[in-house]
């Protein structure tokens, strides 16, 4: 007990933070909350972050909770995703005002949330965590109370994602049904029994657990609420909703899939490869031909799911490796674009594809900001997206499915039309929207210039990070 | 006798009505209610799994219980998000919800 929870030290701490915050609301006065809220909340992560990284130990908590150096991981992508995205909100007066505790609280709620999934190795965990997750973020896309656009993102996500609970739910009933517990090695051992067993059951579970999980990792069936949630939700909540996805939801089934189940012998390839073409292509396809610059970046951010999923098709290490390098990258260049929109949109008082036009001319850090996230989304060497890519083709042709290689490639050609599209509005095009408002303040240069140098470091260095990411995958078998 | 099929089988058809009610709802409290329904026949499918199969523990009905009380949890925030459409908005139908497209 005492063991389990000081494995779950970070947890501990946020959670503690997180639970001070949303009380904080009430006993400070209103003046001084928001200096005292962004403090709390960036301390509280960066004594997270500190044992993560001083004190990496391992083991298993509560038998549930598998406590590795890849679980380390995408712990310290999902603690650096929040304290970009408290460093977004800092000036915002709707977001970090009058209920700045409860803001970061549930920030950092999801925080931990995201955190136990990559942990997770039992379906009551899994099914926990991902509440934790989803919960809070159900809270902030709605954050905007008045704004009817908020309202109604938020009201679409939480249909979607309480639906896509329950069908996950019904999928881990009868997984339970089948195995007599609800840890993922029981499912392991139904697969590797020798004796064919009916697993009429365990095939019927898998189906609705891959569709609950699929409206997690937007994936493309499952996928309609993104463009909405994304859109309606104030932005800096748009870029935090991608952290979850790519350092949590993944995560699980990288576990899942890669260490109890495997895809080949659960006949999965195909269906997966499948899911991630479908996605890819339509997330892409979409994005060109959308005016709002949050819609189309939402819809790349199907797109990007669809690559990302790729790492887990191929289920070889380098394919976790891939994930690893590509959830990093993601995390970094995603929040990025979407703190230079939420500049933009400061600026220019819209969000519309319009609204950038000619920012070069007027902001020149910006417009430079935005176009080291355009070319490391779009995949162009030196960036860090460049690698993610390079990794989980890599890992494809490795697994000889060259053809998904292929279609993604191809993807990402039609991927660099609508990112240059955005390129070309900023650099060649003159404003035609009178500016309101000064431009971003400190933390948003802060978070932003910070995410383009670790792209470009990482991007050109990547020796570094390989190592990393291939001695921390090895902790899985 | 009643059997664990008999009860599987019951929420199979739960499940089904709360699927065909979050799809074909238009009122967002009807939704919520048949997401509702769909939680509760996983409940009724661990229990039953539970007494019938794996009698000498309690996994399955404290799953139910996490299941229930989480449920509770995501119903609170979904009222409340309902009560800030409904007071902006005067209206609680879906179809009213179109101003996010495309």
């Amino acid at each position: 007990m005492i063991e389990s929870a000081r494995l779950l030290k970070p947890e501990i701490i946020l959670a503690g933070a997180a639970l001070a915050l949303l009380a904080l609301d009430v006993s400070v006065g209103r003046g001084s909350l928001k200096r005292w809220a962004l403090a709390a909340a960036l301390a509280s992560l960066a004594a997270a972050l500190a044992c993560l990284l001083r004190f990496p130990d391992s083991g298993r908590a509560f038998g549930m909770l598998s406590i590795d150096e890849f679980s380390h991981f995408f712990k310290l992508v999902s603690v650096l995703g929040a304290g970009l995205v408290l460093l977004l909100a800092e000036d915002d007066d709707s977001l970090m005002g009058g209920s700045a505790g409860t803001f970061a609280g549930l920030v950092l709620l999801s925080t931990v949330g995201t955190m136990l999934l990559a942990s997770a190795e039992d379906f009551l965990i899994l099914f926990v965590a991902l509440e934790l997750t989803t919960i809070p973020l159900f809270i902030l896309a709605g954050f905007l109370r008045r704004d009817l656009r908020s309202n109604e993102g938020a009201i679409k996500f939480f249909l979607m994602g309480a639906f896509s609970t329950g069908l996950m739910l019904y999928g881990i009933s009868f997984l339970y049904g089948s195995a007599g517990s609800t840890h993922f090695q029981a499912l392991a051992s139904v697969w590797s029994a020798d004796v064919p067993a009916n697993r009429t059951l365990d095939l019927v579970g898998l189906f609705f657990l891959l569709a609950g999980l699929g409206f997690k990792l937007t994936l493309v069936p499952f996928h309609q609420w993104v463009p909405d949630a994304y859109e309606g939700a104030p932005t800096p909540i748009t870029a935090f909703f991608a952290v979850s996805r790519d350092a949590g939801v993944i995560v699980v089934m990288l576990r899942l899939f890669g260490e109890f189940v495997p895809i080949g012998r659960a006949g999965l390839t195909d269906l997966f490869a499948l899911l991630s073409v479908l996605t890819m292509t339509i997330g892409n396809l979409t994005a060109l031909r959308q005016e709002s610059l949050k819609r189309l970046l939402a819809y790349s951010s199907i797109a990007h799911a669809g690559t990302l999923f790729i790492g887990l098709v191929a289920a070889n290490p380098l394919g976790r490796e891939g994930v690893m390098v590509y959830a990093l990258a993601y995390t970094l260049m995603g929040i990025g674009a979407f703190a230079v929109v939420a500049a933009v949109a400061r600026i220019k008082g819209s969000d519309s594809l319009e609204a950038i036009e000619g920012l070069a001319g007027e902001h020149f850090g910006l417009a430079m900001l935005m176009l080291i996230f355009l070319l490391s989304l779009s995949g162009i060497p030196p960036f860090l997206g460049f690698l993610g890519k390079f990794y989980v083709f890599a890992a494809a042709i490795e697994a000889g499915l060259g053809w998904l290689v292929a279609i993604g490639l191809l993807n990402s050609v039609i991927s660099v039309y609508y990112y240059f599209r955005i390129v070309h509005k900023m650099f060649f095009r003159d404003s035609r929207i009178l500016s309101l408002a000064s431009p971003a303040n400190w933390s948003l240069r802060i978070a932003a210039g910070a995410s383009a140098a670790a792209l470009l470091i990482f991007g050109v260095f990547p020796h570094r990070i390989a190592s990393w990411v291939g001695q921390a995958s090895r902790a899985l078998q | 006798m009643i059997g664990l099929a008999h009860f599987l089988v019951l929420g199979a058809v739960l499940f089904s009505i709360g699927i065909f009610g979050v799809l074909t709802r238009r009122n967002i409290i009807g939704i919520l209610m048949s997401i509702e329904i769909m939680f509760n026949a996983v409940n009724l499918n661990l229990v039953a799994f539970n007494r019938y199969l794996y009698g000498g523990d309690l996994w399955g009905q404290g799953d139910a219980i996490f299941v229930i009380t989480l449920a509770a949890g995501e119903a609170v925030v979904g009222l409340a998000l309902v009560l800030a459409i409904y007071r902006n908005l005067k209206t609680v139908y879906v179809e009213k919800m179109d101003l996010l497209k495309g």
